[in-house]
């Protein structure tokens, strides 16, 4: 309401918000840091922004619904610890086992929200409290490291291939098939629709609860990938990795210029988003700013980014 | 469900199907507003079971020592409840406060000595916290939930960045008097917990800022239309709830005498729970003081309860996360046209 007046919206800025961010970290950061784009930095930074690629990815379908999922992060640990202590007994086929395993969990979140009509900040929230579970109760003593004569199994992931891990790799991989699943679709499609307006697309016929429950089961199926990755970066199993990742992955989101609200947004703006997030993080880090301060700073990024997406112009809503 | 309704009304009339439903929710009304008593019987009749002195001066002062906590974020969040919000800073306000005023009065760590001052102002700047937090989600029309869980992430690494590392011990005088001093058997923390509450409890019931809260969380369109000034009552409350999370970290600073983010950890999420229980709605309008009142009363006895039973503290939180879907599916209001997400 108070900025009625202005004839250019601040949301018009959005738009670019991704593009501009990247520029200006990378260019701010590359003059002050004399070493930030060499190969070895920008290596370290994929292999960093790899996980955080997939989770950011899925979770940004959870966001197109105008949802959240808290728990993002607890999934992540869950499934890295899970991988972390079964690699030695399953080997590579811990990666697909992962993959069902998020597939359930967000299908999990998914009934809770559209079943019980509740809403999906508190169901993921409930939930995030059974993921932290599992990981814990695996791993009571801290971390556990994955034996010395299984690590041969682990080792393909950090190796690189033209100078590129291959966890990025798969990292691209995964956001090439969730751009392809959201712009060519029907489900994709109906995921914008329910973020967008609920009754409306149920009127078109479509199944919102089906696509709301299907943006839960993706975001589920790539933080289960994630934290499957991070087992394999970190070579150990560790149940607080996640932690910080919710964060980190939704102001990876609304970096990208999504809307909160939902109904609008795209895979690929996330990942830029993620790309100026892991800028950002990696930048700080090679200043030699305390790393304490990487929560505050994202989430002051998260909270610019959200103000400056929020569509003000929609006003007959409440927004609780 | 929804279909079996319309298909047994469908012979009525308009006006007979609305009196049907207001009937209806007449009827859930009751059941939401005795459910927490009977509740909160069955619960003192199984402590009393499994608990000898269970009625004992002892055991209730206990229970009034472990729910003083809960009680003071119970306090503020009542009201972000009542709005139909939802405050997710309170754990990262928590940890600040407690962090920072352990940094302010006489510690281990370096020569502040500011006592009283350093009390008063961390509860300023977890007021302002609140506040800006309030004013955020006003201004620039940002979900409550996104807008606090960001600033609570922020001052959970404010509060690790007050100590970095190492936790902050007390050795202010001041703060083991009021932990371990005791008037008529109670201890100061505790009436200080039920004094914040009674006070918040008095604002609520007796104010015209009280009203406007229930007023806006029933139906903030009408409410507006009434002349309440929403944006100025929504910062207020928010405001309200950063003082109470900062209080309830000194007091938990107090009482453990140490200064670390993790003060904060897990304390929101059982007192929404319990909010919850006692006949609050996480869509707003309902509830009040002394549901909030009771609900922090169930949820302490069975906690209580869950420990004496030996249950370990994680399966406990898979527990509480069971009970707050059951709780919020029974009292959610679906028809409301909010964006609650």
């Amino acid at each position: 309401m108070a900025n009625s007046k202005k004839s250019f919206h601040i949301s018009d800025f959005s738009k670019y918000m991704c593009l501009v961010s990247i520029v200006l970290v990378f260019g701010v950061f590359s003059v002050i840091i004399p070493n930030f784009m060499t190969p070895y930095s920008l290596q370290n930074m994929m292999t960093e922004a790899a996980p955080l690629l997939l989770m950011a990815g899925g979770m940004s379908f959870i966001i197109y619904t105008g949802g959240i999922d808290l728990g993002a992060g607890a999934m992540v640990s869950c499934t890295c610890v899970l991988s972390g202590v079964y690699v030695a007994q399953f080997g590579n086929a811990i990666i697909p086992i992962m993959l069902a395993a998020g597939i359930l969990m967000g299908l999990t979140n998914g009934l809770l929200v559209t079943k019980l009509k509740l809403p999906s900040f508190i169901v993921t929230l409930c939930t995030m409290n059974f993921w932290s579970y599992i990981a814990l109760n695996l791993c009571p003593n801290g971390s556990e490291i994955i034996p010395m004569d299984k690590r041969f199994m682990v080792q393909w992931a950090t190796q690189k291939v033209f100078g590129i891990p291959i966890m990025f790799f798969i990292a691209l991989a995964g956001v090439a098939v969730l751009y392809i699943f959201q712009q060519y679709t029907v489900y994709g499609k109906a995921i914008y629709g329910v973020g967008a307006n609920v009754s409306a697309t149920r009127l078109a016929g479509v199944n919102t609860d089906m696509a709301q429950i299907s943006a839960f089961v993706i975001s589920g199926a790539c933080s289960a990938l994630a934290g499957a990755l991070y087992a394999y970066k970190l070579k150990s199993a560790v149940p607080t990795v996640g932690d910080a990742l919710t964060l980190t992955a939704i102001a990876s989101v609304a970096l990208g210029g999504t809307s909160m609200a939902g109904g609008r947004g795209s895979v690929l703006r996330t990942a830029l988003g993620v790309v100026t997030i892991t800028g950002v993080t990696s930048g700080l880090n090679m200043m030699g700013v305390d790393p304490l301060w990487k929560d505050i700073v994202i989430g002051v990024i998260l909270i610019i980014a959200v103000c400056l997406n929020t569509d003000t112009r929609g006003r007959d809503l409440i927004v609780k | 469900m929804k279909n079996k309704w319309e298909d047994s009304l469908s012979a009525l009339s308009v006006g007979q199907q609305f009196a049907q439903k207001v009937k209806d929710d007449a009827r859930k009304d009751k059941i939401r507003r005795y459910a927490p008593l009977i509740l909160l019987i069955v619960m003192t009749i199984i402590g009393a079971i499994s608990q000898k002195n269970f009625f004992s001066w002892g055991n209730i002062v206990n229970i009034m020592y472990q729910m003083s906590i809960p009680l003071v974020i119970s306090t503020g969040l009542m009201y972000v409840l009542l709005l139909g919000s939802i405050d997710l800073s309170i754990e990262g306000v928590m940890g600040f406060a407690g962090s920072f005023v352990a940094f302010l009065v006489i510690n281990n760590s370096n020569d502040n000595d500011f006592g009283l001052l350093g009390i008063l102002l961390v509860v300023l700047i977890s007021t302002a916290v609140g506040a800006l937090t309030g004013f955020l989600h006003v201004r620039a029309r940002i979900a409550t939930f996104i807008v606090s869980y960001a600033m609570g992430c922020i001052m959970t690494g404010a509060a690790v960045l007050v100590y970095r590392g190492t936790p902050i011990q007390v050795k202010d005088e001041l703060f083991n008097v009021l932990s371990q001093g005791m008037l008529l058997g109670i201890p100061y923390l505790t009436l200080i917990a039920f004094a914040i509450f009674i006070i918040g409890a008095l604002i609520l019931n007796y104010t015209a800022f009280g009203r406007a809260v229930y007023a806006i969380g029933d139906n903030e369109t009408a409410a507006a239309s009434t002349g309440i000034n929403i944006g100025l009552t929504k910062i207020k409350v928010f405001a309200l709830c950063g003082c109470t999370a900062g209080l309830a970290g000194i007091l938990q600073c107090i009482r453990l005498k140490l200064g670390q983010a993790s003060l904060g950890t897990n304390q929101m999420f059982p007192v929404v729970t319990a909010i919850v229980i006692g006949g609050g709605s996480l869509s707003g309008g309902k509830g009040g003081a002394l549901s909030a009142f009771v609900g922090v009363l169930i949820y302490t006895e069975l906690v209580n309860w869950l420990t004496l039973m030996g249950v370990d503290p994680y399966v406990r939180k898979v527990i509480q996360g069971v009970i707050i879907i059951i709780a919020v599916t029974l009292t959610i209001s679906r028809s409301r046209k909010t964006i609650s997400k």
